[in-house]
């Protein structure tokens, strides 16, 4: 097992270095960085060279490719155009997607894998038809239309009946908030909406999948023998069935993470959280467009983040399947 | 800024961003933290020498989206709001909401057009005094800033007016118009001035000139603005519609925002363009803007190849006068000429908009650049 991790790891770094280089290209190559600044009326040719000369727009590309990567792999993200450095942001910027994400992730497996379990279980059931409707329409809805939905009639709704704010609609907290036990709740009321955002439009493909692969799982031959045994439904489910059915769900999962980032980053625009999604955004939209240093430290991040939890996803098979052995 | 600051964190960079080593304030408050793009924490300044401050905490929240307030105001997260480009939609949405009120006020910044002169039809002042005269700058008013107003309130929509200075807002002591009867709506006069440029009326309603690339074929002009902008498209189209009337053929033809400021508008690569400019008390500002544009180290921002000796020589005594009055008077006879060369044409003030909640007392709504918090040190929690 320890050398298929070391190899899953290699190839990953290799994934890595190839995913940079072409993304760095395309971020480079995919706007003017000095439009904005060209834009603003009071702002000299002069200003503009020494702006290019500044942002290395003088160098050629693989040049400034090379200058990039050899900064990254010392932790040094360059600076972004404002003059700040992008490496010391991206730390606690993601730190603050993760207070997203994380507990979003987590509510979504449990919610997902036992609604999938339910509705397998008791197929074609009330809580069968019901579950699946739901699932269906929160998959088909958009990100950002729960989220002000949510805004309206949940958040507003319990404030105003409650006459002070409970659940929070703009920000990751309350900024000046001190002693640890108030910046802890005060993160968690901010935290409510985001997180129903995200688990909402996440479990139900999950759900979905659970059903579908335990329903499968049900019908196959060694599943008849253990009931012919005379071995209990729930053992039969739990131990036997359950374990083979999480495999297809744990592929989805490792999968949809990067999708679930991606939501993460509108979720943090309809909200205002302070997060990696909300830094890419500003890189793409802000004074220089594309502000290349903010916009890879992103990619880069996001990335490593999809190839760590694949490897997770491979891991996890080795431990579910019996049949599965690396070597 | 203090030098011993400056000494400490660097002149050039030190003061680009907050942190303690620049924590300074002689106000009444002070900066406790800064979060680029998200929030800026004010508190009470202890070493202030005036009177007391009656809030503990003052948070500006910077909010990428004005559609994210409605909810934030009805939640109690957010006290006032001030949306950059206020819309009937968002004005109506913070309308309905209990304890908390709203203002209009007309601002510094104000919307125009501009004429290219190097278009050889553009370059004869009969055409732009046309198109000057025959724009309904009234029904623009009417139609896409007054209903702003009138949803805080219907009274209000008289507040909305036209424009008739570049240099000097209506809300500014020195305003004079100065426009004479170079812009009073009359599209009779616009094609009679048109016909004397050497056009004359074609089948199909529209002008076709007697000279130039366009002769023989109908006279038409392409005007461009930022694109994704609800106002600035609102006064495209009013604007066609009133130049159809007079039998010039406008194509809209927008950019967004880099590419106009960027290259279309430097390069004077359009025939009309519109755009706003933000005013400022210091009127000097609007000398490059008007300044002959053959004299490029000064004059960057005329793009309209626009050039008069007289304006110049003016701009120069003016910008030499240190007597504000002498000064506004000189100004304002430079915008007179302005409207007898018809460089541009003014089309009104953006108004400003204000949200905020009736439990705090001495919120006042002040639409200049130094905005509501002008007298933040009067804010207080009603009883």
């Amino acid at each position: 097992m320890g050398a298929y991790i070391l190899r899953r790891l290699g190839a990953g770094i290799l994934v890595m270095a190839v995913a940079t280089f072409l993304l760095y290209l395309l971020v480079s190559v995919s706007g003017n960085p000095l439009a904005n600044l060209m834009a603003n009326p009071h702002i000299s040719p002069a200003t503009i060279r020494a702006a290019r000369i500044e942002l290395h727009l003088n160098e050629p590309l693989l040049q400034r490719y090379w200058t990039w990567i050899t900064g990254v792999v010392h932790g040094d993200f360059g600076i972004s155009t404002t003059g700040q450095a992008v490496g010391p942001q991206v730390l606690p910027r993601m730190w603050v997607t993760l207070q997203m994400v994380l507990p979003a992730t987590a509510i979504a497996i449990v919610l997902g894998i036992g609604l999938g379990v339910m509705s397998a279980v008791r197929q074609y059931s009330i809580l069968d038809h019901v579950s699946t409707a739901l699932a269906y329409i929160l998959f088909a809805t958009p990100v950002f239309v729960i989220a002000i939905l949510l805004k309206d009639f949940l958040a507003v709704k319990v404030d105003t009946a409650a006459g002070h704010p409970i659940l929070y609609t703009i920000g990751q907290n309350n900024p000046g908030t001190t002693g640890a036990w108030s910046v802890f709740v005060d993160a968690l009321a901010h935290d409510v909406l985001p997180v129903l955002t995200l688990v909402l439009i996440t479990y139900a493909g999950w759900s979905r999948y659970q059903r579908a692969s335990l329903l499968d799982v049900q019908n196959s031959d060694y599943i008849r023998l253990a009931r012919a045994k005379g071995l209990s439904r729930r053992r039969v489910l739990y131990v036997h069935a359950l374990r083979n059915a999480l495999i297809p769900v744990t592929t989805v999962i490792a999968l949809d993470f990067a999708g679930l980032l991606g939501g993460a980053l509108i979720t943090e625009i309809v909200y205002g959280w302070e997060g990696m999604g909300r830094f890419f955004y500003e890189g793409l939209v802000g004074p220089v467009t594309p502000d290349v240093n903010v916009v890879m430290s992103y990619l880069v991040v996001t990335a490593a983040l999809v190839i760590a939890f694949n490897i997770i996803a491979d891991i996890a098979y080795g431990l579910l399947d019996p049949r599965i052995r690396y070597a | 800024m203090p030098a011993h600051i400056a000494e400490k964190v660097g002149f050039n960079n030190g003061f680009q961003t907050f942190g303690p080593a620049v924590k300074v304030s002689g106000g009444p408050y002070e900066i406790q933290s800064y979060t680029k793009g998200e929030d800026l924490v004010e508190v009470p300044n202890p070493k202030y020498w005036g009177p007391k401050t009656h809030l503990s905490k003052i948070v500006y929240r910077f909010i990428l989206d004005d559609s994210q307030d409605a909810p934030a105001i009805s939640s109690g997260e957010v006290d006032i709001v001030n949306p950059v480009i206020p819309s009937v939609a968002y004005a109506d949405s913070i309308k309905s909401i209990p304890n908390f009120a709203a203002s209009v006020l007309p601002g510094l910044e104000f919307q125009h057009v501009d004429f290219n002169e190097s278009n050889p039809y553009l370059a004869k002042l009969a055409v732009r005094e046309a198109i000057a005269l025959g724009t309904n700058r009234t029904q623009m008013i009417q139609r896409i800033v007054a209903p702003i107003f009138s949803t805080v309130n219907p009274a209000d929509a008289s507040k909305a007016q036209v424009l008739n200075n570049r240099i000097y807002m209506p809300i500014q002591p020195p305003y004079q118009n100065t426009s004479g009867t170079s812009a009073t709506f009359d599209p009779t006069k616009a094609k009679q001035l048109l016909k004397s440029a050497g056009m004359t009326m074609g089948s199909d309603g529209y002008m076709q000139p007697s000279f130039g690339p366009l002769k023989g074929k109908d006279f038409s002009l392409s005007i461009s603005t930022t694109s994704g902008v609800p106002v600035r498209q609102q006064i495209e189209e009013l604007f066609q519609a009133n130049m159809k009337a007079i039998g010039i053929k406008i194509n809209i033809q927008n950019y967004d925002a880099s590419t106009l400021f960027g290259t279309v508008g430097p390069k004077g690569e359009f025939d009309l363009i519109e755009f706003a400019w933000v005013s400022s008390p210091f009127a000097s500002g609007n000398q490059p803007i008007y300044c002959s544009y053959t004299n490029t180290s000064v004059c960057g921002e005329n793009w309209d190849h626009y050039a008069d000796p007289k304006v110049d020589s003016l701009f120069n005594q003016a910008l030499s006068d240190l007597n504000p009055t002498t000064d506004a008077s000189l100004y304002n006879q430079i915008d007179g000429l302005l409207w007898k060369d018809m460089a541009t044409l003014p089309l009104f003030e953006n108004p400003v908009y204000y949200g905020y909640s009736t439990k705090y007392s001495n919120l006042v709504p002040n639409p200049t650049s130094v905005g509501i918090p002008w007298n933040a040190q009067d804010w207080a929690l009603k009883a």
